[in-house]
Order: structure tokens, then sequence, then C-alpha cells
């Protein structure tokens, strides 16, 4: 038979242990972290001044930046070529067995644990040494990964930035994306904390800028007893959202106020002319109604839409227009807003799940996890003010 | 499905082939960090 279709390899001997691959990658991956972590003291090198050393000295620096850079090279290529696709396959076969969702009464637990340590037991149980923090290391959080056949096709920016990005440094090098003012520049992680941190509790790993907290609520029609995660700056963000128009009013406001000393009909007549309709119309309910009337009419527009489209909107670029940068847009990709009455009054919720949308994660054995995001925030329909002090139960 | 399709062959060379790379990168960085002290 060989003889007709060549050498044909028993597919027995083609299958490395699990546990032997799991040594391996365990082993590997501290000293490949520490590695990329080592980069800069080689690249330090080249900034050594000469200046009065000695011929041997500089001898030895020029000939290790030539002898680091061959084995920065080689490390890349060994990455890239051997490494990467074990590390997939690996990663696609399962190594890690994670724990289950943790119930709705066990959130008290979950909230201290999020608070002390930065990451619940839950999502840590997918941390594996070395692995995730090199994965974290690797790849740039922003975007989703290209899929083909249910698994991650190594030509993906993720995948592909992922070598660079050990070598380089994420600071250094990453995905390159556009800022408000269409400028281009590289995405590193203070650009987009939340989406770091999000990044950080998928991987196992505990956030660092504080963007998530445990929700004392779950979804009304939940199917499932678990706990659910909730962005603690959203509320703010809706505030700032619902009043970011009065900004420039108000300081338009003062000046007229200066000028006519209080009269509101001066006022009223000089702002009519002057100002835009829109801005005018905005003008007369600060006027009227003050701010606190203004933000309590702009969110009940906001929930009149809401209603209007059923009860629930897609939220994408919901916050895109305000004036200042924010991060939760880009962390929650496509999440949806809801409307919802219960005892404690009416209510508007937000859901999301990160995650990255690979078949690892419903088997619960990939290099991650998802998390759900799911949170309310309690306000009177009939004036349109925020209930507070039920955000913070 | 937890195990992972290459040969054992393979599979003995790139642990080498790795532990061999690392092994002379380490030296390196070492070699890097010794030159900047002296700097």
């Amino acid at each position: 038979m060989d003889k007709f279709f060549g050498k044909i390899e028993e597919p027995r001997e083609k299958i490395i242990p699990h546990e032997d691959m799991s040594a391996f990658v365990e082993d590997i991956s501290p000293r490949l972290l520490d590695a990329s972590q080592s980069i800069n003291d080689i690249k330090k090198l080249e900034d050594v001044s000469f200046e009065g050393k000695s011929t041997e000295y500089i001898k030895k620096v020029k000939s290790a930046i030539v002898s680091s850079k061959k084995a920065t090279g080689k490390l890349m290529k060994l990455t890239l070529t051997r490494l990467l696709p074990l590390y997939i396959a690996y990663i696609g076969a399962g190594h890690v067995m994670q724990k289950e969702d943790g119930k709705f009464s066990e959130k008290d637990r979950a909230r201290k644990e999020l608070e002390e340590k930065g990451i619940t037991s839950e999502q840590a149980s997918t941390y594996k040494l070395g692995i995730n923090d090199l994965i974290y290391r690797g790849i740039t959080p922003i975007g989703y990964p290209q899929k083909q056949d249910n698994v991650f096709y190594t030509e993906n920016t993720y995948w592909r930035s992922l070598i660079p990005n050990l070598v380089m440094g994420r600071e250094n090098y990453g995905v390159i994306g556009k800022d408000k003012n269409n400028v281009q520049k590289i995405i590193n992680p203070d650009i987009i904390p939340n989406s770091e941190d999000a990044w950080l509790m998928y991987l196992g790993l505990p956030q660092k800028n504080h963007t998530f907290g445990i929700s004392s609520y779950q979804p009304k029609d939940s199917k499932q007893d678990m706990y659910y995660y909730k962005i603690n700056m959203w509320t703010d963000l809706l505030e700032r959202f619902i009043s970011y128009e009065m900004e420039n009013i108000e300081v338009y406001i003062k000046r007229l106020n200066n000028l006519y000393q209080g009269d509101n009909n001066k006022m009223l007549e000089h702002a009519e002319i002057k100002m835009p309709h829109h801005q005018f119309e905005q003008f007369k309910i600060i006027l009227e109604k003050g701010k606190e009337g203004f933000k309590n009419d702009k969110f009940l527009d906001l929930i009149k839409k809401i209603d209007q489209s059923g009860c629930t909107i897609n939220a994408m670029g919901m916050f895109n227009n305000m004036e200042y940068d924010t991060d939760i847009e880009t962390l929650l990709n496509n999440y949806t807003i809801s409307l919802g009455e219960d005892e404690k009054g009416s209510y508007l919720s937000y859901y999301d799940k990160w995650d990255l949308d690979v078949s690892t994660e419903e088997s619960g054995k990939g290099f991650g996890r998802a998390f759900e995001i799911y949170d309310r925030v309690y306000y009177n329909p009939k004036t349109g003010e925020i209930i507070n002090d039920l955000l913070s139960k | 499905m937890s195990d992972v399709q290459i040969t054992k062959q393979e599979f003995e060379e790139i642990k080498q082939e790795a532990k061999d790379i690392l092994i002379e990168f380490r030296n390196e960085i070492e070699n890097a960090r010794s030159l900047l002290d002296n700097d």
C-alpha cells in the first residue's frame, strides 16, 4: 500500500496525551511570558551612549545588539510557527474544568471577592498560570475575532498581533484605531481601561480599573439562577448622557443672566433670536424647570423612545454622541436596554454577555470564561427622576 | 478530543527547540542586563 500512497501515519502515533501536552504548556508559558516581559532590557541596549566608553565595551554592546536580535528573531519564529499552532490546538481541546455559574444567592460572596481580589472565584476558575497571562499580554481586546468552522482562525487580527505584542509590548505595538478626531493611534491599555478590565476578567485575572461590580438584580425572565455583573459607572454615564446637552446652554444662561439681571422674559426674547430652534426649546425648559427638570424630561424622552420600540432597544452607540470619550461603548459591543416594573417600581435595565463567541466558551473548557452583565436603574415614571437610593442596594 | 494531534517525534523536537531557544534568549537578556549595569 505504501508504494501507492506514500508513507501513511498511524493515527495513534499522532496523538499526544493531554497530560504530556499540559505539562509542556504549563512549563513553557511562564518562561515565555518572562522572556516577553524582559525584552525591553534588550531594546535598552540600542540607547546606550558610547561617549567616553572603552572600545571593548562598545564592541561588546554592538555584538550583544546583533546576537540579541538574532535570538529575538528565533523566539518570534518559534512562537509563531511552533508554539502558536500547538496552543490553539491545546486550547481548542480544552484544558480547564471551570466552576459552575455562581448562584444569585451567592452575590454577596461574589461582591466581596470582587472588592477584595478584583475577581470572583467563578471567573478565576478559568485561569491557568502563564497561559492566560500570555494571552492577556499578547491580545488587545478590541473587536471580535473572525472564526472559521468554530475555531480561532490564525489570520484574524487578534492572533496576528499576538507575536509582535508579546515581543514589543501591547503598549508599543497594538491594534491601530481612530480616536474621535479621526486620528490613527495605537489602542494601548490606558485608552481602554474598561475593555481591559473585561478582558482581564474573561481570562480569570483581577480587574485593575474597578469597572465591574455585582448587580443586586437578575432579569425577570431569567431561566438560570445566577448572579450578574454590573458596570459601576453606568448610571453616572446615563446621568451625564441625559444632561450633557445642558452644559453649553448653562454657560449661555449664565451670560444672559448677568446681562439682563435675571429677567427671564428678556432672556427668552434674546435667546429666541440668537439660538437655533432646538437649543432654544431646551433653553426654555432649563429656565422654567431648572436643571433637574431638564434632566428628568430628557430621561422621560428616552423612556418614551424605548417604550415605543417595544420596551427593548439595541443600545449600541447610545453614548457615542457625547463630547467626551467613553470606553463603555467599546466594552458593551452590542447590548440591550429594556424597561420593566416590579414591586419596587419602574426600572430601566441593561444587559450584555461579554464573550468572544467561540465554541470553547459553551463547553466551559476554553482559555476564557464569558460573563453576563445586567443591572437596573429605578426611576419615577411620572417625574423622570432617577431614584438613587435604590442604586446602592 | 482532549489530545493534541502531532507525532511524538514532532512534539519532542518542539520541546527541545523551545528549551534551546529560551535558554539562548535568557542568556542574551542576562548579558544585556550586565552591560546595562556597567553603563
